[in-house]
């Protein structure tokens, strides 16, 4: 409930509309820049792990110097029946996955992700075929591709041919599969055909897919794929996050982005705080007037506080409304902008506003209850 | 008289320290009556700002005593002091010190609004006091849209608006034409005073001395004397 002197506080601040509109549109820029900057970086991030969602098996089994999931390191070929010779699994299947140059109708060349799906179960495939039916991976030369890495081999459909490896390639089904962090074109097929499409190598076997006993707890699973194996069992999650970790730490993703979101927050709380402190100091001689009559602290805190809450608040609805608008024009307009705003970044962004805004009024009132009211005799 | 409003012995108040120290006030005693318009004079530098932040409870003196509505403020709190101002003490500006955003109306029921009366209440009051100053056609208007002669009256009413025991003034006149400051005071004794309250007046403007009870008269610090008045009778 507004009171009295909350209703002055208000007049007060909207009255001077040029500060009032340069205090909310400092709030607004930095939690644009912030939600902007965060969103793209976490759009960045989850693409990085796109194909963990899209196999989405619950246990990956790997070589134990995996770092990420693109960092493929070969197993050995009878690592796939000693696996399955672990107790708590339920089924284990092969995975392959490779980069591969793929050689056009036109004669260019275009880097192509194979992803080889163990061939009797088919674990691992898309969700969502667009054309063609997932069956149709079994006749002779055939792939299923994503829909957005038809485009980059050159608009093909379906029964157009590619050669992968001086081998023929078949489309045989469009399939939709989250957008990865290079956009490559994402080509499935059998685990068989896949090896048939790379160079001869000693070990082709990159990941074995796990399904855990529903009696088995995971870490146990871990455990014991360990101890028979010497290899390295992870959760989808474990995985995601390892992958994450180590674009954030071994790339320049984090840094850079870090830095760009800090220096949004910075320009936007310098911004803030030094015209909500102007305004403060244009209106020292009312708010001495108003403690010479009387106003005490609570009430003149409480001035503060209300206004340093509305401009927060206006200047963060109307940041994140801006941000998310662009975000979602930009989603919709440019198939390669990745963002994700998740509700952690929003309430990050609220928490980034209330430190702004609560600095601003820290400083304002530390001026403001130091002023001395016989100021206002002073003339 | 009708009681004592003020009584201050010995006030003494320093500003500075060391070679930088300026005696403002050198053991200034001086009782005021409720009932009275008391006037301060004194040339710039005589002390006399300085005197009246202290009887109005914004400035401590560094030494003496100050009774003000029978309450001690040298004991008070900050806190008891700002309770005190807001609910028995009216300040009339020299600069008016109106908040700018702010009607006129909303200008008067600031005294109001501090003591935490409710908006609509304190706005209706804030009318009736501006009507009795005759500006109930600007009540509406932003300040900085009136003339200094209505600001002063808006600071006028916004003085009197919760109706304080005591009013203190700095320089009312000051920046006003003399039609317009005999108005005002003619005002002041016809609203302001009454036998319950008592008005404290600053001023160095000869021109409003027919309007006193009793004049006060400072130089460097110390009281110099005080005369009575010749106030002039204010029809109603």
């Amino acid at each position: 409930m507004l009171k009295g002197l909350d209703r002055i506080a208000l007049k007060m601040l909207m009255g001077d509309r040029a500060k009032y509109i340069a205090v909310v549109a400092g709030i607004t820029f930095s939690v644009f820049l912030v939600v902007q900057m965060v969103s793209v970086f976490l759009g960045i991030l989850k693409r990085t792990t796109a194909d963990i969602r899209t196999i989405g098996a619950p246990v990956w089994i790997t070589d134990t110097a995996l770092k990420y999931i693109d960092d493929v390191q070969p197993l050995s070929n009878n690592a796939l029946s000693r696996i399955r010779s672990v107790t708590g699994v339920e089924w284990a299947v092969p995975l392959f996955i490779q980069n591969l140059r793929a050689r056009l109708p036109n004669g260019a060349f275009q880097t192509v992700r194979v992803i080889g799906l163990d061939s009797t179960s088919l674990a691992g495939r898309p969700a969502r075929i667009i054309e063609g039916r997932i069956e149709n991976i079994y006749q002779a030369n055939a792939i299923l591709v994503n829909q957005r890495g038809l485009k980059k081999l050159g608009f093909l459909r379906l029964g157009d041919t590619f050669e992968l490896n001086d081998r023929q390639a078949r489309v045989v089904g469009i399939v939709d599969v989250e957008t990865s962090l290079f956009d490559l074109p994402i080509v499935f097929t059998t685990f068989e055909r896949a090896i048939q499409f790379t160079p001869p190598e000693r070990k082709q076997l990159t990941f074995v897919l796990v399904k855990p006993k529903s009696d088995t707890s995971i870490e146990a699973l871990k455990a014991e794929v360990r101890q028979k194996t010497g290899l390295l069992a992870l959760t989808k999650d474990e995985l995601s996050w390892m992958t994450i970790k180590y674009y954030l730490t071994q790339t320049g993703i984090g840094m850079n982005f870090s830095i760009i979101t800090l220096l949004g927050f910075l320009v936007g709380a310098a911004v803030t705080g030094q015209t909500f402190h102007m305004f403060a100091l244009e209106n020292l001689k009312q708010f001495a007037a108003l403690k010479a009559m009387g106003a005490g602290k609570p009430g003149l805190i409480r001035m503060v506080v209300l206004q340093s809450a509305v401009v927060g608040i206006q200047g963060y609805g109307i940041g994140v409304g801006i941000a998310s608008l662009l975000l979602k024009i930009l989603t919709e307009s440019l198939p390669n902008y990745a963002a994700y705003t998740p509700p952690q970044v929003l309430i990050g962004s609220f928490v980034m506003t209330l430190i702004i805004c609560g600095i601003a009024a820290i400083a304002v009132l530390i001026r403001i209850l130091r002023v001395d009211p016989a100021e206002v005799f002073r003339g | 008289m009708a009681g004592t409003a003020i009584s201050i012995r010995d006030i003494i108040k320093t500003f500075g320290v060391g070679e930088a120290e300026i005696q403002a006030l050198r053991g200034v005693s001086i009782d005021i009556f409720f009932g009275e318009l008391f006037l301060i004079m004194g040339p710039s530098g005589s002390g006399k700002t300085t005197l009246l932040s202290i009887i109005g409870g914004v400035l401590s003196p560094n030494g003496g005593s100050v009774k003000v509505l029978n309450t001690e403020l040298t004991t008070l709190s900050d806190r008891e002091k700002s309770l005190l101002r807001a609910s028995k003490i009216g300040f009339m500006f020299q600069e008016y010190n109106l908040l700018p955003n702010l009607t006129a109306a909303e200008n008067v029921a600031v005294p109001l609004l501090i003591i935490n009366e409710p908006w609509h209440e304190a706005l209706e009051k804030a009318k009736r006091y501006l009507a009795d100053v005759g500006l109930e056609a600007r009540a509406a208007h932003s300040v900085n849209q009136l003339s200094t002669g209505e600001k002063q009256r808006v600071a006028f009413a916004r003085a009197l608006v919760h109706e304080p025991q005591l009013l203190i003034c700095d320089e009312p006149t000051a920046a006003l034409d003399t039609e317009t400051g005999v108005r005002v005071m003619e005002l002041m004794r016809e609203r302001a005073l009454a036998t319950d309250r008592a008005l404290v007046v600053v001023t160095h403007d000869n021109r409003i001395i027919p309007f006193a009870d009793r004049i006060a008269y400072l130089l460097d610090g110390r009281l110099t004397g005080i005369k009575p008045g010749q106030p002039k009778e204010v029809s109603p």
